[in-house]
């Protein structure tokens, strides 16, 4: 009886949040529930990287942990690398800009996940995560270190020599600086992987729908469906927040400004290929550990990235897995929350894009109804605490 | 480069062209082509293989040079990725660095070396 009752109190409650929706089964058809598992499974199989040898490696999980929350690893000494990616910010800061010894121009990404990527940073500067684990400790506005105070720290404090030598087999000293550098890189790296991104409500639906478990698909709110509709459908959304992390890893212009200051740009992707030509630490060079070398499958996309001219104000199109706790978003944080992030897509001044995104990005005029749908959906994408 | 033809050749099978090409992917006068990829079904966003096989005048395989590229016509943009092509047997040739970033309408686009200019040949491809 009181089960009765409360059974009776919740559907004239969910009537009430929806009432557009009453008693309307959101079903899908054989194209969309297609598309709608390519957003699985999750979490993906475990994998390691070629190119760093304690990819995977329990001692070098250990000491990257250790490195992480290593605030000497700075010259200052005040800032480490959880300074700004917080494991209780998943990862992020929550800043619109990150600050680090001095102010900077991009957003803090979390590193959920990150280890999936092929290209690091909001310009894939680099093509490994041990050398964009590198990229912070030397970028001057992060930690302004260098690799010789790094070799001095690591060889210094006994602690962290003897991890560094049980990990490597061999001494940061014997090693030589930049070879050091590049070993903490990895064992940074190593810890990264291990950030995985918990299974969410919509991972359970996804998989109930593979399944054909109908009371399983039940349980995934008509909203977040509606929306999960309007992302694959008319929003155009998957066109490039695609496979099990929502991104197909790639660069685009969606209209944000890449002015930083008067006079200044980000030049997003054309930088981020620029710099990562003219650097030494990819699968490319001397430092990858792939046996086989820059022949290696994995280094493909490395050999024939191609910089042109639509690389210009692109940025990569970010993970959308735990998305609700990651605000501001953005490369450069100027969107506060994921309404503002809806409304930018429902509003997008068409002028502001590359004349190729004009032709798949248009304004979605959404219904306010539909901006929930939306943004249920987003949510479902980040764990349920 | 050379060592990256050698992995290349232990992949598909690979044999001189068979020209003419009975039913060809793409044809212009008297050149045509015909391609498989590797994997055949491509995952949008991963890298995959090319083979290609290629025919010119008088029914014998072409054995110059080959440009190739893919864009989506309706988007006005191409890959972010630019493709090298290996010649490995007469009219047989493998290209490497193909990266699809979008579902939908895409196309491949050839360019060869015809004796009277540069021959352009296309076919469409549709990446779920
Ligand atoms: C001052 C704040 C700050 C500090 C300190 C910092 N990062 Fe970052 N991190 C950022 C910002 C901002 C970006 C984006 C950079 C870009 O796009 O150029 C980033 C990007 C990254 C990425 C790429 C993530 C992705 O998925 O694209 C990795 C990996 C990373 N940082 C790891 C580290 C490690 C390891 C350290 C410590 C050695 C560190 N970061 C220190 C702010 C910081
Ligand atoms: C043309 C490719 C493309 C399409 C289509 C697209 N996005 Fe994006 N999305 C991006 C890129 C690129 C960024 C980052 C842009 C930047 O920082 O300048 C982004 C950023 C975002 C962010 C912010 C994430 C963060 O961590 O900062 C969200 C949320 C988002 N998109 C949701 C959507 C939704 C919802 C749709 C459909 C209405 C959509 N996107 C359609 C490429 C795309």
């Amino acid at each position: 009886m009181i089960r009765l009752l409360i059974l009776a109190a919740a559907m004239i409650g969910a009537c009430a949040n929806a009432p557009s929706a009453i008693a309307q089964d959101v079903s899908f058809s054989e194209t969309e529930r297609a598309a709608i598992l390519r957003f699985g499974p999750w979490p993906p199989l475990p994998s390691t990287d070629a190119s760093n040898r304690v990819s995977g490696d329990e001692k070098a999980i250990r000491l990257g942990l250790q490195l992480f929350n290593d605030p000497r690893l700075s010259p200052s000494g005040r800032v480490a690398c959880a300074s700004c990616h917080q494991p209780e910010q998943a990862f992020a800061d929550g800043r619109p800009v990150a600050i680090g010894v001095a102010k900077g121009v991009r957003n803090t990404p979390s590193l959920l996940d990150t280890g999936f990527s092929r290209w690091f940073g909001w310009a894939g500067a680099n093509d490994t995560l041990w050398g964009a684990s590198i990229r912070p400790i030397t970028a001057a506005a992060e930690m302004a270190s260098a690799a010789e105070h790094v070799q001095t720290l690591i060889t210094t404090d006994t602690t962290l020599a003897a991890a560094f030598t049980q990990t490597f087999g061999a001494s940061a000293k014997a090693m030589g600086a930049e070879p050091a550098l590049m070993a903490v890189g990895k064992a940074l790296a190593a810890y990264q992987e291990t950030l995985i991104s918990k299974r969410t409500s919509f991972d359970q639906f996804r998989d109930a729908l593979a399944a054909g478990d109908t009371t399983g698909t039940s349980k995934y709110a008509d909203s977040a469906k509606r929306g999960l509709k309007l992302f694959i459908g008319e929003g155009r959304c998957s066109l490039c927040h695609l496979g099990p992390r929502f991104t197909n890893g790639e660069f685009d212009d969606i209209g944000i400004p890449f002015f930083t200051g008067p006079g200044k740009v980000d030049k997003g992707r054309y930088a981020g290929i620029q710099y990562f030509k003219k650097s030494a630490f990819t699968r490319l060079g001397a430092y990858s550990d792939d046996p086989a070398g820059k022949d290696s499958p994995a280094a493909i996309p490395s050999h024939h990235v191609a910089l042109q001219g639509r690389a210009f104000g692109s940025f990569k199109v970010p993970s959308l897995r735990g998305v609700q706790e990651t605000a501001p978003y953005m490369h450069n944080g100027t969107l506060n929350t994921l309404p503002e992030v809806i409304d930018h897509y429902s509003k997008m001044d068409q002028d502001r894009l590359h004349i190729d995104d004009a032709a798949i990005l248009r304004p979605l005029n959404l219904t306010p109804q539909q901006a929930l749908d939306l943004e249920a959906f987003l949510r479902s994408l980040s764990p349920t605490k | 480069m050379i060592t990256g033809a050698v992995a290349l050749l232990s992949t598909p099978t690979l044999a001189a062209a068979n020209c003419p090409i009975d039913a060809p992917m793409a044809a212009a006068g008297d050149y045509q082509l015909s391609y498989t990829l590797t994997p055949a079904l491509p995952t949008v966003g991963q890298p995959f293989q090319m083979t290609i096989e290629a025919c010119g005048p008088a029914n014998a395989p072409y054995t110059g040079p080959i440009l190739v590229d893919a864009d989506m016509p309706a988007h006005r943009h191409g890959m972010n990725y630019k493709p090298t092509v290996i010649s490995t047997l007469p009219g047989t040739y493998v290209a490497e660095g193909f990266l699809l970033h979008m579902p939908g309408d895409w196309r491949f686009k050839f360019r060869l070396a015809g004796a009277d200019g540069p021959v352009r040949l296309a076919h469409g491809h549709v990446q779920p």
